[in-house]
């Protein structure tokens, strides 16, 4: 297997230029074998520092809760556990929440989250705010005001889970349909991309990565016009599980039977996929064109009866 | 849409809500209490 140079924006030499003329054409240029970064179009994973912030800042109730049982206070020591249990499960609420919101907004077609994860986590911060008080020096009113200014600080700060669907006019099954197509498909092709990288081969690796990229070109089109999904559910449910099955079964078995043929075939299948995901694509392409010269047809058709 | 101010010092308060009354059940004279007792204890 020939070897393949490589070079960052700060590299030195030809492959250095290549990368900082690749960074300043924009991230989503192409690269240099024509192909874009895999899973173009996708926001990459933000860490929210604020959200990190709130599974360190309870942390003096945990000591309370230590020390209250080495003092023998049962109640100060359950009133500061609970209130710790609450503030972490709202943390944890938050950041589930906040990935959630985030994939949300990142499709164009999606369903409401079904669990409104940042309102609970603003409950779940009120509550352990206003036990944390009652387990100090706060009486119940104290506490309670507290809660409220907790909770209300959580809204403003997080915002609330979206609470709509999004995308164009459809029938809630029918959203929902395409949006479980497009979570299972997207989950397909993450498996795909972590087995062909467990398998350690640098050009299956490579051309793994130029079908995802196929595939998710298929799929964002299918979220800007969900009707696609019928005529592209053949490329998801038949082409798309295959490849998955065949990336699986070769990951499993590449090192056992060490057949260089195994490897020949596999990668025969690959381009096969990709060119056929291309196909499908140019296909739905076609389609929309076809229909659009049926609708110019028959206002044609119209506009000539009327004038007669 | 709010704000990115608005959203920081909405954060901020609810970080100092979250805080102080983790501090204060720390400092309550029960915990207090308690902590004397066992750096006492680890001094004896």
């Amino acid at each position: 297997m020939s070897g393949q140079r490589y070079g960052g924006v700060h590299s030195p030499g030809e492959a250095g230029k290549a990368a900082r003329r690749a960074e300043t054409a924009g991230s989503t240029a192409p690269g240099p074998r024509g192909r874009t970064s895999p899973f173009a179009g996708r926001r990459a994973m933000r860490v929210d520092l604020r959200a990190r912030l709130m599974f360190i800042l309870p942390a003096p109730l945990l000591f309370a809760a230590l020390l209250g049982i080495g003092g023998g206070n049962i109640a100060a020591t359950g009133l500061s556990l609970t209130g710790f249990a609450c503030l972490m499960f709202a943390a944890w609420m938050l950041a589930e929440g906040q990935k959630a919101a985030r994939a949300y907004a990142a499709r164009a077609v999606a369903r409401r989250p079904a669990i409104p994860r940042l309102i609970i986590a603003a409950l779940a911060s009120g509550l352990g705010v206003a036990l944390a008080q009652l387990a100090g020096t706060g009486g119940p009113v104290t506490a309670a005001g507290f809660g409220l200014v907790a909770l209300a600080a959580h809204v403003a700060a997080f915002g609330i889970d979206p609470l709509e669907n999004k995308g164009i006019d459809l029938s809630d099954a029918e959203h929902g349909r395409v949006a479980d197509a497009i979570d299972h498909a997207e989950k397909l092709l993450r498996e795909i991309h972590d087995d062909a990288q467990g398998i350690g081969d640098h050009e299956i690796a490579e051309r793994v990565l130029s079908l995802c990229d196929e595939v998710l070109a298929l799929l964002r089109r299918i979220e800007q016009d969900p009707r696609d999904l019928t005529r592209a559910r053949r490329y998801l449910s038949v082409h798309l599980v295959g490849a998955h099955e065949a990336t699986r079964k070769y990951a499993e078995n590449h090192e056992a039977l060490d057949d260089p043929n195994l490897r020949a075939d596999y990668l025969a299948l690959l381009s096969e996929l990709e060119a056929s995901f291309q196909r499908g694509r140019d296909k739905l392409l076609a389609d929309d064109r076809t229909d659009l010269e049926v609708e110019i047809e028959v206002l044609r058709d119209r506009l000539g009866q009327e004038k007669a | 849409m709010t704000q990115p101010w608005v959203r920081w010092l909405a954060f901020a308060v609810l970080a100092a809500t979250v805080l102080v009354s983790s501090c204060q059940a720390l400092a309550a004279p029960a915990g207090t209490v308690a902590a004397l007792q066992i750096v006492a204890g680890s001094a004896l």
